[in-house]
């Protein structure tokens, strides 16, 4: 019983990390969503502007939320410092991809900050720092949907690729307002959006078929050879 | 006079209400502004709801996974691959296990 306890605790733990982030991931892309249709005057199809600024607010502040409690769990799992849990590409271990969501949260955490005291800023420099958000959730995109994750399980690739889809007609739909009048601008941003989805697509499940069909082929070889995994 | 006071906002007006279409326009307004932030309200909670379901239908989903595709938890091997691995994959490559 008494060895039972941390082996459930650090099981609940590693639970907690792995669907906080995953919702998470889909609260920021909505918040991102919201966001962009936030940016204009007028309403939006008869509802007042208002509507989608406290629907963004709400969204995120629940977002950062999941996040806190993904990045605790995660520190409390496997023991984590205080550098590399605050620094971004400071950690040992899985330095890129935990890095790009170390990057993530900090940006989040200044786009927080930086709402907070709007008032105080100037609004070009407060919008300019808001934009970050796109790094942050390209940042936390990656880190979830990094190999060694739960990208192998079909649904949790399909939200991935669907936020990210999201996202992207989402981007093309504002550039799309702003640029009517420059086809030629809107069609190479419609190729690029594709083509970054394609190769979003494709990275996830190179994967999965590396982790289904390659990983025990090499495994046993390795085992065979005698060689320590 | 080229003014539209029927199209101002309600807010920059100074002078009294005089007109029965001045006050409808107001009272709609404030109706609606408050009807939408209601229905802000109600989506916010329905999305921290729908959040918290969402979780543990990720961690019911999570816990069903195939363990393979799954990701493994840090400092955590499969009991599988380090015990009974060598003889079985030595057997699946055609080989007589040592």
């Amino acid at each position: 019983m008494i060895a039972a306890a941390p082996l459930t605790e650090s099981s609940s733990l590693w639970t907690l990390v792995r669907v906080s982030g995953t919702v998470d991931l889909v609260l920021l892309t909505l918040s991102i969503g919201l966001g962009i249709l936030v940016i204009g005057e007028g309403s939006v199809r008869g509802t007042p502007r208002f509507v989608f600024r406290h629907l963004h607010r709400d969204a995120s502040l629940i977002a950062l939320a999941l996040l806190a409690a993904h990045i605790i769990a995660a520190v409390l799992l496997v023991h984590l410092d205080i550098v590399p849990t605050v620094v971004p590409f400071a950690s040992s271990v899985r330095r890129v991809y935990l890095g790009l969501g170390v990057l993530g949260a900090d940006l989040m955490a200044v786009i927080v900050v930086t709402t907070a005291i709007r008032h105080r800023l100037r609004l070009r420099r407060w919008r300019f720092v808001h934009l970050s958000a796109y790094v942050a959730w390209v940042g936390a995109v990656i880190h979830g949907a990094a190999p060694g994750t739960d990208r192998g399980i079909p649904w949790v690739a399909a939200v991935d690729v669907l936020c990210v889809a999201a996202v992207l007609v989402l981007v093309m739909a504002r550039l799309a307002r702003m640029n009517h009048h420059r086809p030629a601008r809107l069609l190479a941003a419609g190729a690029v959006s594709a083509l970054v989805l394609v190769a979003f697509v494709a990275w996830v499940r190179a994967d999965t078929t590396d982790s289904i069909h390659a990983a025990p082929r090499s495994a046993a070889h390795a085992l065979i050879q005698g060689e320590t995994l | 006079m080229a003014y539209s006071t029927y199209q101002d906002p309600s807010e920059m007006r100074n002078g009294p209400l005089t007109h029965r279409k001045d006050t409808m326009t107001i009272r709609h307004h404030a109706v609606r502004r408050d009807r939408a932030l209601r229905a802000t309200r109600i989506a916010t909670a329905s999305l921290a709801v729908l959040s918290t379901g969402g979780m543990i239908l990720s961690a019911q989903l999570l816990r069903v996974a195939d363990p393979a595709q799954a990701a493994t938890q840090p400092g955590q091997h499969t009991t599988s691959t380090t015990v009974h691995a060598p003889t079985a994959l030595a057997r699946a490559a055609g080989r007589t296990a040592p």
